[in-house]
C-alpha cells in the first residue's frame, strides 16, 4: 500500500497569504541601548553563547551584523537597536566624549544613572525586579559581594569566570564606582 | 497535482505575497543610520581539534577549519560563503562549500536568499552544528555530517542545497515572534538498486566499516544507506541529498519552517522537506521535523523529532512507502549557580537519540564543556552507540572547538 502523505499547497496558500497579512512590520518605537542589549542577548542565547562585544571591532561588527539578522530572524529596527549597544559597547559614546576648545575628545562627567543607562546595563541585568535575564541580578550581587568586587567586574566582565558573555566597557574606575553607587541608591531607595 | 504545478502554485503565492509583504516597504530605508564605523568585510568562522578513541579501533586526531567570508554590498544587499576544510584519513586535505548566498534584505522583516545555503529544517541542522555551537563533539545520531555521528546511519544530513529561501519575521506586540523560512532548491538525487540479500548483506557490513573509518568526515552527508528491514530482502532506497549544480530530473524540492519563539526562553517549530530524486522525479524523499529549544541563563533543553519517507518500488515492481523516524533530546547545566568560581565556566551535558525504524541506531552520550571564553570550549565526552544491526560502539572525544 503506497503511504502517501504530501504537504498539500491548500495549506501553503492560506499560510503564506496569512503571513502576508500579518506583516506589518515590528513597532515603529524607537529601541534604546537597553533594547540592543536585550535584543542581542535573547536572540544570540538562542543558538549559543553570545560573543561579548570587543570580540569583534565596530567595522567587523557593521558587517557581522546583516549575517546575524538572516541567521536570527532579526528585524531591521532589532538589528539597528543591537548596533546601537555594540556602538556603545566599543566606543566611549557611553561616557558621553565631547571635543573640547582645542577640539581634542575629552570624557565628560557622567553620572552613574546616566552611565548606566548609556551602556544598557538594564537590558541583561535585573535590579529588583526590572531588567532582562542574560545576567545575575545586580543588586543580589552587590548585596553579596560589595562594591569593591562589583567595580572590578565591570571594568574586568572576565574576573571569575572567563565565560562571562559580559561585554567590557571602555570605562574608567571612578565611572565604574558612580554605577555601582547608583545601582546601590536604587536597592536603598 | 503534480508537483510543477505545486511549485509554481508556491512561487506565484510568495510571489503574490511580497507586495503585501512588502507593505509599502520594499527595501526601506534604515530607521536611523547605523552608529557603528561601516565595513565591507569581515571573516568569521569556527574550527576544533578532535581527539576520538573508540572502544574497538585505533585512536586519532582530526582537525578542520570553517572560514566564513562576509561581505556587506550596502544596506540591502550582504554575501556570505563558509567553506570547511579538514584532512582525511590518507592525509588529502578535503574542502566543502558549505554554503555561498546572497540575501536581499526586501523589507524590515523579509529576506529573499539566492546560493547555496542551509536548509531551515529544525534547528541542528541551519543553527546549531558548528562545533563551538554544538555542546558536544558528537552529532545525534539522527544527523550525519559534520563529525561524530560514527557507526550510526543518519536519517538526514545537515541540508544544504543550491536554489532560493523566503524568509519571514513577525513580531507581535506581546514580544513573542513568528518565523517563517521556504525554500526551493534542486533536491536530492539517487535511484533504486535491487541487490541480491547476501550481497546486500556484505555490503552493509563494508559500510558499516567505512563509517568506522569515516568518524569526524562528511563522507556521509546526503546518503542513506542501502539496508534491510522488515521489508524482507527489499532495501532501504540511496538517496543522495550532497548539494549539486546539477539536477537529475526536472523537479525541485521545497521545504521550510515555521517556528514560534517567546524569547529569550522557548522557541518550537515544524519543518516539512519534500524532493523526488529518481531521473524520472517520480519518487520522492519526504520529511517531517518538530523542534524545541528552551534556554535559561544556566540551562538549555533541546530536541527534535524527523520522521522520512522514501519512496521506492518493492519486488513487485509497486511503488512502497519506507518510513524512518528518530528523535534527539538534550540537557545542559552550566554551574555557575555553584558559586564556586572554578566551576563557573563549566558546563554539563547529557543526550540521548534514537533512529527507531530501518538501520536504527540509539546513543547515550554525555559532555563536560569548560568553556575558556564564550567561545572557545574544551568539550569531553563519552558515547555508546547501539545498532540494530552491526556490533556497538564506546567512545571517548575530547575537542577543543572555537569560534572567532
Amino acid at each position: 500500500m503506497i503511504k502517501k502523505k504530501r504537504f498539500t499547497f491548500t495549506v501553503a496558500y492560506p499560510l503564506v497569504v496569512m503571513l502576508a497579512l500579518l506583516s506589518s512590520s515590528a513597532s515603529a518605537e524607537s529601541l534604546s541601548v537597553a533594547d540592543g542589549a536585550r535584543i542581542y542577548n535573547d536572540n544570540c542565547s538562542r543558538c549559543h553563547n553570545p560573543k561579548p562585544a570587543e570580540h569583534y571591532t565596530a567595522r567587523e561588527w557593521s558587517v557581522i551584523m546583516p549575517h546575524m539578522r538572516d541567521r536570527a530572524h532579526l528585524t531591521r529596527q532589532e538589528t539597528d537597536a543591537v548596533e546601537l549597544f555594540l556602538a556603545a559597547a566599543l566606543t566611549t559614546a557611553g561616557g558621553a566624549t565631547v571635543a573640547n576648545q582645542d577640539g581634542l575628545s575629552v570624557r565628560q562627567a557622567t553620572s552613574g544613572e546616566d552611565l548606566f543607562s548609556n551602556y544598557g546595563c538594564i537590558g541583561c541585568h535585573k535590579v529588583e525586579e526590572d531588567g532582562g535575564n542574560q545576567g545575575p541580578r545586580l543588586d543580589v550581587t552587590l548585596n553579596r559581594k560589595g562594591t569593591e568586587f562589583m567595580v572590578e567586574k565591570i571594568l574586568n566582565p572576565a574576573l571569575g569566570n572567563p565565560s562571562s558573555t559580559m561585554p567590557k566597557f571602555p570605562l574608567t574606575e571612578v565611572e565604574a564606582r558612580s554605577i555601582v553607587e547608583y545601582i546601590r541608591s536604587v536597592v536603598k531607595s | 497535482m503534480k508537483r510543477r504545478q505545486k511549485i509554481m502554485h508556491f512561487l506565484a503565492a510568495s510571489s503574490a505575497a511580497i507586495p503585501l509583504l512588502a507593505n509599502g516597504q520594499i527595501a526601506a530605508e534604515r530607521s536611523l543610520i547605523s552608529p557603528l564605523e561601516q565595513g565591507r568585510v569581515a571573516f568569521a568562522g569556527y574550527g576544533d581539534v578532535t581527539f576520538v578513541d573508540p572502544e574497538d579501533g585505533n585512536s586519532a586526531f582530526q582537525t578542520k577549519l570553517v572560514p566564513i567570508a562576509l561581505v556587506q554590498l550596502n544596506d540591502n544587499i550582504h554575501i556570505e560563503a563558509e567553506v570547511e576544510l579538514s584532512v582525511d584519513e590518507d592525509g588529502e586535505t578535503e574542502t566543502e562549500l558549505e554554503y555561498a548566498d546572497i540575501h536581499y534584505f526586501l523589507t524590515d522583516t523579509t529576506t529573499i536568499t539566492a546560493g547555496k545555503f542551509l536548509l531551515p529544517f529544525g534547528q541542528f541542522g541551519p543553527n546549531l552544528h558548528p562545533s563551538w555551537i554544538n555542546k558536544l563533539p558528537s552529532v545525534p545520531v539522527i544527523y550525519g555530517g559534520h563529525d561524530g555521528n560514527g557507526i550510526a546511519t543518519p536519517l538526514l544530513p545537515v541540508l544544504s542545497d543550491i536554489g532560493l529561501a523566503f524568509q519571514k519575521t513577525h513580531v507581535f506586540k506581546n514580544g513573542s515572534r513568528l518565523f517563517f523560512d521556504a525554500f526551493v532548491v534542486n533536491g536530492p538525487a539517487g535511484g533504486h538498486e535491487e541487490v541480491e540479500e547476501d550481497a546486500h548483506e556484505e555490503d552493509a557490513e563494508d559500510e558499516l566499516d567505512d563509517h568506522e573509518e569515516d568518524l569526524g568526515s562528511d563522507s556521509l552527508v546526503g546518503e542513506n544507506v542501502a539496508v534491510e528491514d522488515d521489508h524482507d530482502d527489499e532495501l532501504f532506497p540511496e538517496v543522495d541529498l550532497e548539494a549539486t549544480a546539477g539536477d537529475n530530473n526536472d523537479d525541485k524540492a521545497f521545504g521550510g519552517r515555521v517556528a514560534y519563539a517567546w524569547l529569550p526562553e522557548i522557541e518550537v517549530g515544524l519543518s516539512y522537506y519534500q524532493g523526488a530524486y529518481d531521473d524520472n522525479g517520480s519518487l520522492d524523499l519526504t520529511a517531517y521535523g518538530a523542534d524545541l529549544n528552551y534556554i535559561s541563563s544556566y540551562f538549555s533543553v533541546r530536541g527534535e523529532y524527523i520522521a522520512t519517507e522514501t519512496e521506492g518500488f518493492n519486488d513487485g515492481g509497486e511503488k512502497d512507502v519506507y518510513d524512518r523516524d528518530g528523535w534527539y533530546l538534550q540537557g545542559s547545566l552550566f554551574l555557575n549557580k555553584t558559586g564556586i568560581d572554578f566551576l563557573a565556566p563549566a558546563e554539563l551535558v547529557v543526550q540521548w537519540s534514537e533512529v527507531n525504524k530501518i538501520d536504527g541506531s540509539e546513543r547515550w552520550a554525555l559532555g563536560v564543556n569548560y568553556w575558556l571564553t564564550p567561545s572557545v570550549p574544551l568539550k569531553v565526552s563519552v558515547d555508546e552507540t547501539k545498532l540494530d544491526s552491526g556490533e556497538d560502539q564506546r567512545r571517548v572525544i575530547v575537542q577543543i572547538a572555537y569560534g572567532f
